[in-house]
């Protein structure tokens, strides 16, 4: 009897002592841990008390009648601090294609966004300016010396900047380049291997050659090769300067044997772009009906479509090349760590044995490839969409001179005639085998080709060569009478060399991720030796016995 | 007598114990059970089984978080509701969606109908520009009711603002939640103590939200109660009566981070017209423009349609030129005016145009709506990528 009452005495107490802590608990929860979250959150404010409020005169003036960029010289300079100094090692020298007509509009865009980020920026004019200031080439204007003004600007860079660069790009003033990117890309590979990077294309040149718009870059040998063997020699690389120069340069390569690379991503995406951005992230807005049939690798549109190590964008207008340096480098999220390895994963194609793909009649997500270029105006989403339909009526504001073989298409008035290749056969120049692809989710269809075998044309005997081959070829046409060329090259030569030289061109580099750490003391202030040519004149190169008489 | 006492005393004693751990046990779990996932909310039963994560899943690529960013992300919580409207479900609401909306801790677009796309919530208003005040009242009452134990933060925007959501957290963690104060672009227009751009998006504190939903809901007095009027200076006045700070959001520089405009009307300047736009009459802090407009911590956007908000997303996030160094402190500069001392600008008068010219657009007098009936300026509204626009200027 006595323990009863003291049991349930003390469960009592128990149960009361329960209801107390819980309330005391909570009662804890609520106020005094909401005092201790406060401590872990710094009080910030009591230390902005300090701040003095700036006067007006350190802010910029509101100027109501000003419609121009600001140009601010301490601007113009900046650099953002690179990591790896990747700019020592990977030197790049960027020349760019202008007219005078663009001097003081879009080069002078290139000159104040990404210009100034390359090693050496030049500009390749016929005229020289103050202002960039360019370099004036022995050619004249138009759109038929384009060839000619390549040729002469690549000799032009290699007299005088061989030994400062390691990598020669070629853009145009529409052209916008993330350097960055670029070097990190070429930093996997060898410059003293023949080889060249773009955009690459299937048509006309055997081993493909890379659009002009979008860029391409020339490692030392290849240059070398250009300049010595190539300059001096028509049959190599032809001497008038007629034609397209991408088309022209692409045949030059082949014949120098310069390997014409891949430079999409480990995931196939590309790197350099003819087109702008929004071309290749929105379906249906390629209206440009030759792009599928020229384009040597699968394409990839949508949001997937571009890699994260971008290159290069076209028909860049000055005010959007501002945008995206402002896109690019100014505003950035804060706190976002890049997980990319030190160097590049290879391309898909690093052997280059890749079939070149076909474009099926009817894709549904590209829409539909038109055939002609009615069907393309017809096809546009919007008449300001079509940016070719716009360049060929557009003479108002800029001078703009189609200076690329894909866009000597566009201008055509007649409907050109069915391509070889449109019902799906191609040459015998291609290989057997069947495409290791090693993209997934390939959304296009790629077509295996099988070969047969060629039609004895011109043998071909290239002197003053190391390794040339007789090979027969086959005339093509597309619609118009492209200039006949004389090169051959068979499909094991190429993979000897291919096998061989990038082999030995691709650093296998296996470290790991960088962190790029964000509160970084060490700062690495870093000059970068931009070089900026003076005017120099024909005249007094040639005084110099810099260039020969042969032009 | 005395055992008995004792006896009971432990007891007592053991049974406070108890209860002490049972509650914070209880505590804790019901905390992990509500607090890390990032939730997409819906009340049509029709998604009821949808996994919210995997609706977010998808888009994963897209919610970049590495260490410091997860650290901000755990830390700084925000929750972003997103006024819009049935007609904009499909492209406006949904390019929200894809690109910048999964970055925040919770999202919700309120809007006049459920919608399980998105999932969107339907709130019993006026539709349309009349119904926008009516809109963010309950907006934010839901977001208080709901979520108020899950984020620390809660953002308005449109469906045609860009949020650069790493960077609002890098802005807010100088911050105390606990202090009632809002954040976004300021105007001195209609409010003495400035209110913010709604189409910039404005961001408020956890107590002035409290104060919001508690005090001022209720109250005619404190708050307008019923749908009408200009949601953003509706909301300034509301602030300035429960006495939130109207806080400056600027860098330390004195560029700004909410922008009520495109990129390239701030970037270019003259975009904006120049004199009698009202723009340059309602802003509080001396504009920047140019090259040095916005700050590198850039937080929002406004007037950006669907196209643009994928190019940004991959202009931002897909495309980075590698090795980068990023220089900024892990706690940002407190801007210029965070005691909120500096006195209002005001723009130079204008120069007496020429007899010739005819007048420009008349200002606006008196707008109940701040922003809304005018429209962006003229010229380069929707930034075309792909065209020469040369024409266009």
């Amino acid at each position: 009897m006595f323990r009863l009452p003291v049991r349930r005495l003390s469960f009592l107490s128990i149960l009361i002592g329960a209801i107390f802590g819980c309330f005391f608990n909570f009662f804890i929860q609520e106020t005094l841990l909401q005092l201790f979250s406060e401590d872990i959150i710094p009080e910030i404010e009591s230390s902005y008390g300090n701040q003095t409020f700036p006067d007006e005169s350190s802010y910029i003036e509101f100027t109501a009648d000003n419609p121009t960029v600001e140009k601010r010289e301490e601007d113009v300079g900046k650099v953002p601090v690179v990591l790896e100094d990747l700019n020592g090692k990977v030197r790049v020298l960027c020349w760019i294609m202008t007219t005078p007509q663009n001097h003081e509009t879009k080069a002078l865009a290139v000159k104040e966004t990404w210009g100034k980020r390359c090693n050496v920026i030049l500009f390749m004019s016929s005229e020289k300016d103050s202002i960039l200031p360019s370099v004036q080439l022995p050619v004249k204007e138009g759109r038929n010396e384009l060839w000619g003004k390549t040729r002469e600007a690549f000799r032009y860079v290699w007299e005088h900047h061989q030994h400062d660069v390691d990598w020669f790009l070629k853009a145009d003033d529409d052209t916008y380049v993330i350097v960055e990117n670029l070097r990190y890309f070429l930093s996997a590979f060898n410059t003293s291997q023949p080889l060249w990077f773009g955009h690459k294309y299937k048509t006309n040149v055997t081993a493909g050659f890379h659009s002009g718009g979008a860029g391409y870059v020339l490692s030392k040998e290849a240059t070398k090769r250009f300049v010595e063997e190539g300059y001096d020699n028509p049959s190599i690389c032809k001497h008038d300067n007629e034609g397209a120069e991408d088309v022209e340069m692409g045949r030059c390569m082949e014949n120098l044997q310069v390997l014409t690379m891949d430079t999409r991503d480990s995931k196939g995406r590309g790197r350099f772009f003819p087109f702008q951005p929004d071309r290749f992230y929105f379906s249906r807005k390629i209206t440009n009906y030759w792009y599928w049939k020229f384009i040597y690798y699968p394409p990839i549109m949508g949001p997937d479509c571009c890699s994260d190590s971008t290159i290069s964008f076209h028909y860049v207008d000055p005010k959007m090349m501002h945008l995206l340096d402002f896109f690019f480098y100014k505003i950035r999220p804060y706190g976002i760590v890049d997980h990319r390895p030190a160097t590049p994963e290879p391309p898909p194609d690093l052997e280059l044995k890749a079939t070149p793909w076909l474009a099926p009649n009817e894709t549904t997500h590209i829409g539909g490839i038109p055939q002609n270029r009615n069907a393309a105006i017809d096809f546009r989403l919007n008449s300001e969409e079509n940016v070719d339909l716009q360049e060929t009526n557009d003479h108002s504001d800029y001078t703009r001179y189609p200076i690329h073989s894909t866009e000597l298409f566009d201008q055509q008035t007649f409907t050109p005639m069915p391509l070889p290749d449109s019902d799906l056969t191609t040459s015998s120049l291609f290989a057997e085998t069947e495409i290791a692809s090693t993209i997934e989710n390939s959304p296009v269809i790629q077509s295996t080709i099988s070969v047969t075998p060629s039609q004895p044309g011109e043998n071909v005997i290239i002197s003053n060569a190391k390794k040339r081959f007789k090979v027969p070829f086959e005339r093509k046409t597309f619609g118009r009478n492209m200039t006949e060329t004389n090169r051959a090259q068979t499909e094991s030569a190429i993979q000897i060399t291919a096998k061989s030289s990038i082999a030995s061109a691709y650093v296998t580099n296996k470290e790991k991720s960088v962190d790029i750490p964000i509160n970084n003391n060490k700062r690495k202030v870093f000059r970068k030796k931009l070089v900026l040519e003076k005017h120099l004149d024909y005249q007094e190169l040639k005084g110099k016995n810099k260039l020969t008489d042969d032009l | 007598m005395i055992l008995f006492r004792r006896q009971s005393c432990l007891s007592l004693l053991a049974g406070a114990i108890f209860g002490c751990c049972l509650i914070a046990f209880v505590n804790q779990f019901l905390h992990m059970l509500f607090y890390q996932n990032v939730k997409v909310v819906t009340t049509n039963t029709a998604v009821k089984n949808q996994s919210t994560k995997d609706v977010v899943k998808a888009f994963a690529n897209k919610v970049i978080i590495d260490e410091k960013g997860k650290n901000l992300y755990d830390r700084v919580r925000i929750l972003c509701w997103v006024m819009t409207t049935p007609a904009n479900h499909d492209n406006k609401a949904l390019a929200v969606k894809e690109t910048w909306g999964p970055r925040c801790n919770v999202l919700l677009f309120i809007s006049t109908e459920n919608d399980p796309k998105l999932p969107s919530v339907k709130f019993d208003v006026k539709g349309g520009r009349d119904g926008l005040w009516g809109k963010t009242r309950e907006a934010f009452r839901y977001a208080w009711d709901r979520y108020q134990d899950e984020v620390d933060w809660f953002l308005k925007a449109d469906d045609d603002t860009y949020i650069i959501v790493e960077n609002l957290r890098y802005f807010l963690s100088g911050f105390n939640t606990s202090k009632p104060m809002w954040f976004g672009h300021k105007f001195k227009a209609h409010v003495k103590n400035g209110y913010f751009s709604g189409g910039a998006g404005y961001a408020l504190s956890k107590e002035a939200t409290r104060r919001f939903v508690k005090e001022a809901y209720f109250n005619g007095s404190i708050c307008r109660e019923d749908q009408g009027g200009a949601e953003d200076a509706e909301m300034g006045k509301c602030m300035e009566n429960l006495n939130v700070s109207t806080m400056d959001t600027r860098d330390s520089k004195g560029r700004g981070r909410f922008f009520p405009f495109n990129p390239d009307n701030h970037y270019f300047p003259g975009d904006i017209h120049a004199g009698d736009y009202w723009y340059w009459d309602y802003i509080y802090y001396p504009p920047t423009q140019g090259r040095n407009c916005c700050s590198d911590s850039a937080i929002s956007f406004h007037y950006v349609d669907p196209n643009f908000m994928r190019m940004l997303d991959l202009f931002f996030y897909q495309i980075r030129p590698y090795g980068v160094i990023d220089q900024r402190p892990p706690i940002p500069e407190p801007p210029p005016d965070v005691e909120l001392k500096a006195p209002l600008w005001f723009a130079p008068p204008k120069p007496t145009p020429p007899p010739t010219q005819p007048p420009t657009t008349p200002p606006p007098t008196a707008k109940p709506n701040s922003e809304k009936e005018v429209k962006a300026p003229a010229g380069n509204n929707n930034i075309t990528i792909s065209s020469n626009d040369t024409k266009k200027n």
